[in-house]
Order: C-alpha cells, then sequence, then structure tokens
C-alpha cells in the first residue's frame, strides 16, 4: 500500500492522503456502520450511498454481522431473452419505480445488492441482471455455477421468448448448481388482452412439467414483483435455516398463498 | 435458442440462359420484374417475405444473367447461399443436361460445410408447352441420385406449382440454418506483453496522454 | 418470357457498360425511387402484393429523407445492419451493393466511391464485411470513410476481430445480426457522434473543465487503488461527453478512438446508472483480437461521473467493485464528489470572456495530447442547423488544412455568412470563425491575443497529468 510509484502531488500531501490513514478511519466507520445496521434498519438506510446505487452496501469482507443469514450471500440471476423485462423487474423491486420509454438493453451484466426482511431475519440477495443477448452468454455462464437463485423470465406477449423457455433450461441444466431455486415468470402480464400471446395455463404447465415455481408478473404495474423475489428469499432461508428450525416451507404454496390474496384477478386457477 | 425475429434466406437460382428464371421470380412475386441490373453487373435481386411455418422468413433471390456473365460475379455470388434452385426447360434436354455442371459449379464455388446435405431444389420449367422433351421420370430419376433433391414441375406462365416450389426452397433453406451456438467462450485473454505494446497502439498519433 | 436473343443483346450491352451507367443505377436504388418500386405501382397493383409494394414505397420513401446512409452487410451479401429502413426490405440493395464491390473486383480493381451529382457513395472492404456510406452533405471521401471505419470498429468492440473472422470462416452464409442484436443502438448513437462532435473532426477528446488541483486529486485518489490491482489496464472518469481523469499501466497508452466507443457505450446504456456493471468490450485500436473487462459504475447516487476500470482478466469483478467502492469513499472524504458536482454544474467557460473582437466560435486542439476544447455555442449559432453547418464549416477546413503531403500552416478564407481561419503551430491547431468581413490583420492579432489567454485558462481546460502506475 505504501508502495506509490508516482510521486504524490504536494497538494495531496497536504490533505493527508495517506493510505493508512484511510483505512483506519474506514476501520472505524465500519464498525460503527455494522452496529447501525444490525440495530436499526432506519440509520443504516440514511447513510448516504457511497455509489449510484441504492443498495450498495459496505462489503460484507469488513462486517462481522451476527445474523447468520446475513453472512452469506444469496446469488441470484436474472435469465431471459432479450427484452423480456429483466432489468425493469429489478428496478421496479428495487427503486419502485418503472422504467418508461425505450429503455435500453442491458450490456452485459449488472450487479445489485438487496437486503430483504423475511420475517424477524434479513437475506442478503446479490442480483445479478444480465444480457439476453446470445453474445453475453460467455459472460453470464461464469456466473450461474454458484448462483443460488434463477428468476427465467419471459415476456408473454412475446411467444418466441417463451418458447425459449425450455433451451434455457437445458442450459440451466448444463451450467448451474443441481441445488439452485428457480422460479419461472412470466412477465409484462399487464399487457392488453390481444397483445397476450402466452397464456398464464402455458406457463403453469410448463413450470409443473420442470418443477419449477411459476407466476406472472408486471414490472409496470407491480403485479407480484415484490412476490416474486420475497419467495426466492424465503426460499433460500429455509435452505439454510430450515433443517435446524424443523420448520417447513413450500415455495410454490407460498406463492400460490401470496398471488392469491394480493391479486385475486390473477389467481384464477 | 436464437432469439432472431427476423431470418434472411440468400436464395441463388442458377440454369441455362433461356430456361425462365427470370418469368418464374416475375411469377412468383407477382409483379413486373425489370431486369434492370442484370445488363450491367449479371445479376438482379428480389426480396420476397414467406411465411414457413410460424416465422416469416425474407427471401433475398439472386437471378443471373445467363452464364458468361455472372461468372464475372464469381465467388461473391455463391458465397453464403442459403439454398440454390436449379432451373431447366423440359423443352430443352440441353437444359436438363446442364443441371449436372451448374450443381458442380456451385459446389465448388460456394463450397458449402456439407455438400451432401446442401438444399438444392430443382425446378422442370415450361410444363405449359407442348413440345416436351424432358420426361418426369428422368428429372425425377437425377434429382433421386442426387441424395433426392425435391423437384418440382413448374409453370411460370400459368403459375403453376410455382408458390409450393418457393415455400420448399424456404423451408429446406431454412431447416439448414443451424442453431449451433457460437458464444461458448472467449477468444483468448490479451496478453500484455510490456514493450511490444508500444507497437500495438503506434496506430497513430492519437494518444490521449 | 423473356428470350435468349434478349439475352445476348443485354450481354453485349453489359460489355459496353461504363461507370456512368452504374452510378446512375445506383442512386435510383439509394436515393430516389427505383425502377422496379415504380413498376410495382404502377402495372401491377395486384391485391396480394399491394400490401407489400406499399410497405416498399414507405420504406424508400423512409430511405429518401435522410442525407446520410450507412450499410454494413457480410461478403455474401446479407445486410448487417441500416441506418434507416427494415435491412430485411432492403435486401435487394444490399445484393446490389455487393455485386458492385465484386464486379469490380473480377477486374483485379477495388471501388472506393461512386459520386454522383451531390451523391457520393463509399465503400470500404473489411472482408469478412463490407461498408457503405451514402452521403449528400458534400462530405469530403475520407471523411465517410473515417465514420465506416468507426461503425467498423464498434462492430469489432463487440464481436473482437477473431471472433468475428471465425464466425465467418465457418459459415460464410451466418446472419451477423444474430450476434449483433442490442448493439445496433450504439451504431446509430455513434454516426451521430460521427456528425456532430469536433472530437470526431480532429482526432481528440474533451475535458471537463476543473480546476487542475481538484483534477490532481481525483487522478491521484483512482491511481492510488488501481495500481493495487494485478491486470488492470486503464482507469477512466468520465462527465457525459467529458473526461475528467485518466490514469493508466505503464507502457499502455488508450487511443482516442477507442475512447471515443467507450464514451459512447456509456452515454448510450442507460442500464448502467441502475447497476454496477460488468461487460467484455474490445479496444480495436489497443487489441482487436481479444476482450478487456470493463467494470463500469457511476460514483454516486449523487455524483453523476461515471468510472470505467477495464482490465484483461475475466474475473476480476469483484476486485474492481470493492475498488470502486474505495476509490468513492475517498473521494467523498477528501471532497472530490463535490469538485466533479461543481464542475459538471458550472457555467461552461465562455469565449466571450477572451473578449476577442469579431471571433463568434473556436476549436482549439492541443496536438501531442489529443485534447481539444469547444466553447459553447453562442449568438449567432442558436440553433441545430446553424451550428450543424458550422460543425459542416470546420469539417470542410480541417480536412483541408491536415491534406495529406500539404503541411499547411495558415488557411484564411472569407465566406458569405462567416470569415474562417485555420492556424497550426507545432504545438496546438486553431479554426476560428469570425464575422464576415473580418481582415487577415485583424484575425492574426486575434490569434495572438487569443494564444495568450488560453495558456491562462488552458490549466483548467485539459488534462496534462495521466499518470503511469
Amino acid at each position: 500500500m505504501k508502495k506509490i510509484k508516482t510521486p504524490i502531488l504536494a497538494m495531496a500531501l497536504d490533505d493527508n492522503i495517506s493510505d493508512d490513514v484511510f483505512e483506519s478511519i474506514e476501520e472505524a466507520e465500519v464498525n460503527q456502520n455494522t452496529k447501525n445496521l444490525l440495530t436499526t434498519d432506519t440509520n443504516y438506510d440514511k447513510r448516504p450511498s457511497s455509489t449510484g446505487y441504492r443498495d450498495y452496501k459496505l462489503s460484507s469482507a469488513t462486517r462481522k454481522p451476527s445474523d447468520p443469514s446475513l453472512k452469506i450471500l444469496h446469488k441470484t440471476i436474472l435469465l431471459g431473452d432479450s427484452g423480456v423485462g429483466k432489468t425493469s423487474l429489478l428496478v421496479k423491486f428495487d427503486t419502485g419505480k418503472f422504467q418508461t420509454g425505450n429503455f435500453s438493453a442491458t450490456v452485459g451484466i449488472g450487479f445489485t445488492n438487496k437486503i430483504i426482511s423475511v420475517d424477524d431475519s434479513k437475506v442478503k440477495l446479490q442480483i445479478w441482471d444480465t444480457a439476453g443477448q446470445e453474445r453475453f452468454r460467455s459472460v453470464t455462464h461464469a456466473y450461474y455455477r454458484d448462483a443460488h437463485a434463477l428468476l427465467l423470465l419471459y415476456d408473454v406477449t412475446n411467444k418466441i421468448s417463451f418458447d425459449n423457455i425450455r433451451a434455457w433450461l437445458s442450459e440451466i441444466r448444463d451450467y448451474a448448481n443441481e441445488q439452485v431455486v428457480i422460479m419461472l415468470i412470466g412477465n409484462k402480464a399487464d399487457c392488453n388482452p390481444s397483445d397476450r400471446m402466452v397464456k398464464r395455463e402455458d406457463g403453469e404447465r410448463l413450470a409443473k412439467e420442470y418443477s419449477v415455481t411459476f407466476m406472472e408478473t408486471s414490472a409496470k404495474s407491480g403485479l407480484n414483483v415484490e412476490i416474486a423475489f420475497m419467495a426466492v428469499a424465503r426460499e433460500l432461508l429455509f435452505k439454510k435455516t430450515g433443517i435446524e428450525k424443523k420448520g417447513s416451507f413450500n415455495v410454490q404454496d407460498y406463492v400460490k398463498e401470496q398471488t392469491k390474496s394480493n391479486c385475486p384477478a390473477c389467481s384464477t386457477t | 435458442m436464437a432469439t432472431r425475429k427476423k431470418v434472411l434466406l440468400k436464395v441463388i437460382i442458377l440454369g441455362d440462359s433461356s430456361v425462365g428464371k427470370t418469368s418464374l421470380m416475375n411469377q412468383y412475386v407477382n409483379k413486373k420484374f425489370t431486369n434492370q441490373y442484370k445488363a450491367t453487373i449479371g445479376a438482379d435481386f428480389l426480396t420476397k417475405e414467406v411465411m414457413v411455418d410460424d416465422r416469416i422468413v425474407t427471401m433475398q433471390i439472386w437471378d443471373t444473367a445467363g452464364q458468361e456473365r455472372f461468372q464475372s460475379l464469381g465467388v461473391a455470388f455463391y458465397r453464403g447461399a442459403d439454398c440454390c434452385v436449379l432451373v431447366f426447360d423440359v423443352t430443352s434436354p440441353g437444359s436438363f443436361k446442364s443441371l449436372d455442371g451448374w450443381r458442380d459449379e456451385f459446389l465448388i464455388q460456394a463450397s458449402p460445410s456439407d455438400p451432401d446435405h446442401f438444399p438444392f431444389v430443382v425446378l422442370g420449367n415450361k410444363v405449359d408447352l407442348e413440345n416436351r422433351a424432358v420426361s418426369s421420370k428422368r428429372a425425377q430419376q437425377w434429382c433421386q441420385n442426387k441424395n433426392g433433391l425435391p423437384y418440382f414441375e413448374t409453370s411460370a406462365k400459368e403459375a403453376i406449382n410455382v408458390e409450393q416450389a418457393f415455400k420448399t426452397i424456404a423451408r429446406n433453406a431454412l431447416a439448414q440454418e443451424s442453431d449451433v451456438e457460437l458464444y461458448n467462450e472467449f477468444p483468448d485473454q490479451i496478453k500484455l506483453s510490456g514493450g511490444s505494446t508500444e507497437n500495438r497502439s503506434s496506430g497513430g498519433d492519437n494518444c490521449a496522454c | 418470357m423473356i428470350s435468349s436473343e434478349e439475352y445476348s443483346e443485354n450481354m453485349e450491352e453489359a460489355q459496353e457498360t461504363d461507370i456512368s451507367i452504374l452510378v446512375s443505377d445506383v442512386n435510383n436504388i439509394a436515393i430516389e425511387e427505383s425502377e422496379v418500386n415504380k413498376s410495382i405501382s404502377e402495372n401491377k397493383p395486384l391485391p396480394s402484393s399491394s400490401e407489400q409494394s406499399n410497405s416498399y414505397e414507405n420504406l424508400f420513401d423512409q430511405l429518401k429523407g435522410h442525407n446520410k446512409h450507412i450499410f454494413v452487410l457480410s461478403t455474401a451479401g446479407k445486410p448487417i445492419y441500416t441506418r434507416f429502413g427494415n435491412e430485411n426490405q432492403l435486401a435487394s440493395l444490399f445484393g446490389l451493393m455487393l455485386a458492385l464491390m465484386s464486379v469490380t473486383q473480377d477486374s483485379n480493381d477495388t471501388l472506393q466511391s461512386i459520386c454522383c451529382g451531390r451523391t457520393r457513395i463509399v465503400f470500404v472492404n473489411k472482408d469478412p464485411i463490407i461498408l457503405v456510406g451514402v452521403s449528400q452533405r458534400s462530405e469530403p471521401y475520407d471523411q465517410i470513410k473515417k465514420q465506416l471505419i468507426y461503425v467498423y470498429n464498434n462492430i469489432i468492440s463487440t464481436l473482437t476481430l477473431t471472433q468475428l473472422k471465425k464466425i465467418f470462416l465457418n459459415r460464410t452464409n451466418f446472419d451477423l445480426r444474430r450476434l449483433m442484436s442490442g448493439s445496433e443502438r450504439l451504431i446509430d448513437k455513434l454516426i451521430t457522434f460521427t456528425e456532430n462532435d469536433p472530437g470526431f473532426l480532429l482526432d481528440s477528446i474533451s475535458c471537463l473543465q476543473m480546476p487542475s488541483n481538484s483534477r490532481d486529486k481525483i487522478t491521484q485518489t483512482i491511481l492510488t487503488e488501481c495500481s493495487k490491482i494485478k491486470n488492470l489496464v486503464f482507469g477512466l472518469l468520465i462527465a457525459q461527453k467529458h473526461i475528467i481523469s485518466i490514469v493508466r499501466m505503464k507502457k499502455y497508452s488508450l487511443q482516442v478512438s477507442d475512447i471515443h466507443l467507450i464514451l459512447n457505450l456509456i452515454n448510450s446504456t442507460e442500464s448502467f446508472k441502475t447497476a454496477e456493471s460488468w461487460t467484455p468490450i474490445c479496444l480495436p485500436t489497443f487489441d482487436s483480437s481479444g476482450y478487456m473487462h470493463a467494470h463500469i459504475s457511476y460514483l454516486a447516487e449523487d455524483c453523476q461521473a461515471c468510472l470505467v476500470l477495464l482490465t484483461i482478466d475475466h474475473d476480476l469483478f469483484f476486485t474492481l467493485s470493492e475498488a470502486k467502492r474505495k476509490i468513492t469513499e475517498k473521494m467523498r472524504r477528501n471532497d472530490c464528489l463535490q469538485a466533479i458536482n461543481d464542475a459538471i454544474i458550472r457555467q461552461p467557460l465562455s469565449l466571450a470572456r477572451a473578449n476577442i473582437l469579431g471571433l463568434r466560435h473556436l476549436l482549439y486542439k492541443i496536438k501531442n495530447r489529443s485534447q481539444h476544447w469547444c466553447p459553447p455555442f453562442t449568438l449567432p449559432y442558436n440553433t441545430d442547423t446553424l451550428q450543424q453547418n458550422l460543425m459542416s464549416v470546420y469539417c470542410s477546413l480541417i480536412s483541408q488544412m491536415n491534406f495529406p503531403g500539404r503541411n499547411l500552416k495558415v488557411i484564411y478564407q472569407q465566406l458569405t455568412s462567416e470569415t474562417i481561419v485555420a492556424w497550426a503551430t507545432d504545438e496546438v491547431e486553431l479554426y476560428m470563425c469570425f464575422e464576415p468581413m473580418v481582415s487577415k490583420e485583424c484575425a492574426t492579432n486575434a490569434v495572438t491575443k487569443l494564444t495568450q489567454w488560453m495558456k491562462k485558462e488552458e490549466d483548467s481546460l485539459f488534462i496534462f497529468n495521466i499518470p503511469m502506475f
């Protein structure tokens, strides 16, 4: 750290720019923050974001949380053809806002940290938003392997995106961990009925065939967005702690229950 | 899992110069087709959309100006063709005999990766004329010997079979379009080789530093 | 049915055909309504084809409405990109473009451009792809060619040259749109950039104006973190179209054309604002054979400067993410974020401050740094059209000044609406726009006065410290 190859500028020295000083300040603040984080959420949130991204928290490596669920990052990946609304879904979940207009395609892979409260525990989701385009597959494959959960999206107004789900699932089989939690999502469910190309039942049938959880969402209206991520968080938490607690949790039942209570119109089955 | 919405197929039409290739195209696209470039650059082009199963496919059809002239287009004409249509005139045994030559020419010039299964379609044109000289059986036999190429008897004049023939052309070409996934690996990592990079970035004096 | 006699006539005609016929043919297709399409509507209004013919006409109408077209095709003649209209519907036009090139190739020649009235068509063959530019904007050949090379570089930046060659080696019929999908918009924006941005004309970058001590502090903060990371090659801090800071690994330098691609990527991609991103990007001038990997993130919610960290290691995301976090923390602590925000919202330095009579606008380039300053447009250049006209004036002035082999030092021209002066020394290039009727003497005095004034302002307008690690 002290091996600075280029001479430090005079004014920099005046300002005491030395790594050692900084590291110690950081350490102190981090500890302070850790306390805040673990006692009250509000204090934590009031702290100015160090990045452009609301949920960017200090790196977990420098914290010593006592909550076991926070110790572990739950890697969650959003997958699906380009244009199905992966980024919109995430942004809606993250900020509550819907990106209108022709929101440009994701380039490469985007990274967001999100802490979700599940009952009295907190689950930290590290969410990877991937570009759907073919040329980025080599980037995304690298992140499949240690993913804990996959949200696989199609667009209910785009038949091709639904037809491609089988191919996505077989790719997931090739690259992802066997234990991975998979949720199939038909997005843009708020669409005009005449624009809908994939029936809800088709999605359900496919999900059943592959034994994965299914729901329809709308990043625009917010339908089931929260529930989708919440279900993932619950499932992951259960997988981590369920055995100790001897509880039982079935993500499919949970989703059924939640979507029923929150949106009667969509749970006609 | 290709997410292509816009499929385009390059289809080239070969055959002796009087077999009626241009008329076939006229018939097919339902409009008067002017040979405006054939005379100057040896080929004419036509764009036609067809539905194959539930996909919209655009055919980019290359029509040639007969054998002497089109050869000047050379390999560019054949390169990357998705389907090759061989046309002969059922009243002209000579044009039928030429098919072997056209087929070989194509395979040499285009050098497709799997020549045995390259989608050719054979059209025996002018079946409306009475002085027929090449029998269906003979033509079918020839097609059979070439790995069972699809054969259609057409009449550009009477609009017999033209639509069906082109539909088959599109379908066969589409089937050939491989869905091979290309994204397996990154190319090799860039090597930072120290000194040599001054050369590498010597492309101009536009270094921003 | 066309008889064989007609064919042979056609063929004879063909042999005598000279290039002028080609020119008019191409013009018909690209710019005016083609014969083919006229015949659709006039001769055969068949119900089954009328819909299609309508769309064809609309298509050509769309093309006619624009004075600059860029097309990209494979050497099989398959469309890859068109700036306007739909590639599939233009498939015949793409075929024709390939045929034109291959006819000249056949006689061991290379088709470079076709001129027809105000229309200039430029061809660039970068086997396995071909780029064609059609311009009615009176742009010089070199300018259009350079734009095509930029478009080509953008494709390389998406795929790498290695991958592009490999794809077409094995399958000449490949539809490259399959791999380009989503990046068409980058090409669209890049073309607009090449039409409007002085940086493209001058081969230079523009820097965010800020006090040099603030800039040094920022640079030092980035440098300190970057120097610790193995395989990190470049770091850039960007505010919209301007560069705030650059650091680089010893012995490696970043070329202007590569920086332009990075700027275009950042400024055309909204999703970078929603999450920290990680993407492969090939920098064609640096190394066209492989990918760099870019960690791209905006510094903070309250500071919209974008940090780009470029490495050759595809596995470095978390390291770079951590580095970014530290950089932001430090910058916040020593008020760098504030300094950046101040610089972004500050009124840019106005040329009026130089107080030079008759001088309306200028471009000032420091040659050995490849950096320029373009002051904000003021009256009389207050509309987009007037600004674009001014850019065209600069474009032709710059291309005259840099004409190979001429080595000009000064150009003085009185045009109807302005007097323009180009002035080159060993260090700087100056392109100035005066009011009409400004005398040579007056212009010379202005240059002297301006040079003195610029010496005082230079420190904040340009980056003089690009440290290595």
